[in-house]
């Protein structure tokens, strides 16, 4: 909850931050705490969206709209309680979708092979870096760093040490939880302190039980509610989406089919239920991809895949048939996160809202030392500290770019195992690259994932002819 | 000043491009016929990348936003600063400089409030001490 009401911090820097702090933990308690985490952060946000008219994730950026609105006629408490209200039943509508979505993909993929995976990660790091904002190219350009990244350190088919330039600290290859750390943490500490996120006051303040939904009210944002969960729950199992997509497109859906849609954007009950619902469904069916797959489609789950890893856990399908306890625990903890997010969500909104108003070098110096000893933690090496500072620095200046890091992430995350895939499906194949045209599932894949390259930079060189042939009419004119 | 900071990060990327390229000639090549080796991924990756960030310097680079030079000399010194501190803290001992650091830290960032200041200062390497070495497990003092 604190990581979501904080502006600029997010579900995904959290995670990172925490991951190393569960390194000593059961594997089953660390995935609860950052599966608790990520749903919690997750709805947080809107507390901030609410109270002071600063989203406090990106996924809580349509909550603003109604939520605030609300907040300045008064309506504060009330804003509060659709907001956890709507956030709990999405977050348990997506939980049930995962339950169905990613028991029978995960049946379909066990049948795939080294030549499926390497296609998949592709397409995983092609779908995300072709989302992102700004130049659409710049996107790829990250991820293809972040896939050199993965080349330095031992490779793994031959045992030759590449890229490590005789430092014994790069024999391993760039440890994921310091890279993580350094990407998401540290850049989001730089970017409080140096940009502006909003600093935006509370205008009155909750009572400290301000639970005041009626039925009747429930009855009114039920639709809007339901609408928001089930396009969360669709939209945040397809890779990249997000909760910050999904929060809009509920917005806007609900929006359509309400009988008062003059009303969205000045304190409208639905806009917000249709919001808030929306984002946290897609916590739970994001993890659907990562499950079933092992394909991570958010930048959250990129981060929750790196905590699986280091706690010996390989997701994707054989994990339904040898891990078959853990996978039903993590549906179990998902459904529980969403019960004490209730807990603490109406008990305990008093304490968030001042939380809200946290000064900003306090928020910075507590980022700054926890993405310290998170970095450190995991192989008590000072030389990750550095790695995470080095990283940190650079992520922060992409930002500031213009650029995103998540791809530069996902394929810190994905590119061991693309490029073990393709080459232990080359070596099992006598007939080269050409073995994709057996494999149908393989081919289609990549084929998807060439378009997703493709199709915007046709889309891009052919508005710039078009703007080019506008200006030069425009000049004979 | 203003620099177009996209293009100085391809620079950048395109340095490092390069000098893996040329590290990458001196891999051995593979084990069997079927495989790439361990040259041709990477190699390939950062071919790819230079080819990219020149398509899209010269398409874009009339639309590159301009930042100020400070924003980078700002943010590299608090990295800096940061790795100061994790040196002293390795010569020193990580609870014996975090405090101080904090202090330092917090007036930087513009807090004003010595006692708020103070407080914080010990209050957090406490609560880490306390959650990290005895709840957790995970010693963190030998940093």
């Amino acid at each position: 909850m604190a990581f979501g009401v904080t502006p600029g911090l997010d579900a995904t820097s959290g995670t990172a931050l925490l991951v190393s702090a569960t390194y000593a933990l059961s594997t089953e308690i660390a995935l609860a705490v950052l599966i608790g985490l990520y749903t919690a952060a997750t709805y947080a946000g809107s507390i901030t969206a609410i109270t002071i008219g600063v989203p406090g994730t990106p996924a809580s950026a349509a909550t603003v709209l109604d939520g605030y609105e609300l907040t300045k006629k008064g309506e504060l408490d009330g804003a509060l309680s659709i907001s956890i209200t709507t956030s709990v039943i999405g977050g348990l509508i997506g939980t049930v979708a995962l339950v169905f979505l990613a028991l029978p993909l995960a049946d379909v993929a066990l049948a795939f092979g080294a030549p499926e995976y390497f296609a998949l990660g592709v397409l995983g790091v092609a779908i995300i870096a072709s989302l992102v904002k700004g130049s659409f190219l710049s996107g790829f350009i990250v991820a293809l760093f972040g896939l050199i990244l993965t080349t330095i350190g031992i490779d793994p088919l031959t045992g030759f040490p590449r890229f490590t330039f005789n430092e014994i600290n790069l024999i391993e290859g760039i440890p994921y939880i310091p890279a993580l750390v350094g990407l998401f943490a540290v850049s989001e500490a730089l970017s409080l302190l140096f940009d502006d996120n909003g600093d935006g006051r509370v205008m009155s303040k909750p009572k400290l039980f301000a639970f005041t939904l009626s039925g009747k009210l429930f009855r009114h944002i039920f639709r809007a509610t339901m609408i928001g969960s089930v396009l969360g729950s669709f939209l945040g199992a397809l890779p990249a989406v997000g909760a910050a997509a999904a929060n809009w497109i509920g917005y806007n859906e609900a929006k359509r089919f309400s009988h008062n849609p003059g009303l969205f954007g000045k304190g409208s009950t639905e806009g917000l239920a249709a919001a808030e619902s929306s984002n946290n469904a897609t916590v739970s069916s994001a993890l659907v991809p990562l499950l079933a797959l092992g394909i991570p489609g958010s930048a959250t789950a990129a981060v929750l895949l790196g905590a699986m890893l280091l706690h010996g856990v390989t997701p994707g399908p054989s994990m339904f048939t040898q891990q078959l306890d853990l996978v039903y625990f993590i549906f179990l903890a998902l459904g529980g996160a969403n019960i004490f997010m209730a807990i603490f969500g109406i008990f305990g909104v008093g304490f968030w809202v001042k939380m809200v108003q946290m000064p900003k070098p306090f928020i910075v110096m507590t980022i700054l030392t926890l993405s310290v000893v998170g970095a450190f933690s995991v192989r008590s090496n000072v030389f990750d500290i550095y790695l995470a500072l080095g990283l940190g620095l650079f992520g922060y200046l992409l930002r500031r770019a213009g650029i995103s890091v998540v791809p530069v992430v996902l394929a810190i995350v994905l590119g061991g195992l693309i490029e073990e895939n393709l080459r232990r499906a080359l070596i099992a194949s006598n007939d080269g690259i050409a073995l994709f045209l057996d494999r149908p599932i393989a081919l289609g894949v990549l084929l998807f994932a060439a378009l997703t390259f493709v199709l915007p930079f046709i889309q891009n060189i052919w508005v710039m002819g078009r703007n080019r042939a506008g200006a030069k009419s425009g000049e004979q004119d | 000043m203003k620099i177009p900071l996209a293009l100085l990060l391809y620079a950048g990327l395109a340095a490092v491009a390069v000098v893996l390229i040329v590290a990458a000639g001196s891999f051995p090549k593979a084990l069997s016929a079927r495989d790439i080796g361990p040259a041709t991924f990477p190699l390939s990756l950062a071919v790819l990348m230079l080819i990219l960030m020149a398509c899209d310097a010269a398409m874009s680079w009339r639309r590159i936003e301009r930042v100020h030079v400070r924003v980078i000399l700002q943010a590299g010194s608090v990295a800096l600063l940061v790795a100061l501190a994790v040196w002293c803290a390795t010569q020193f001992g990580f609870f014996y400089v975090l405090p101080v650091a904090l202090l330092i830290g917090l007036r930087l960032a513009g807090s004003r409030s010595l006692v708020a200041n103070g407080i914080f200062s010990i209050c957090l390497p406490l609560v880490l001490w306390v959650l990290f070495d005895y709840v957790l497990l995970i010693p963190i003092a030998t940093l």
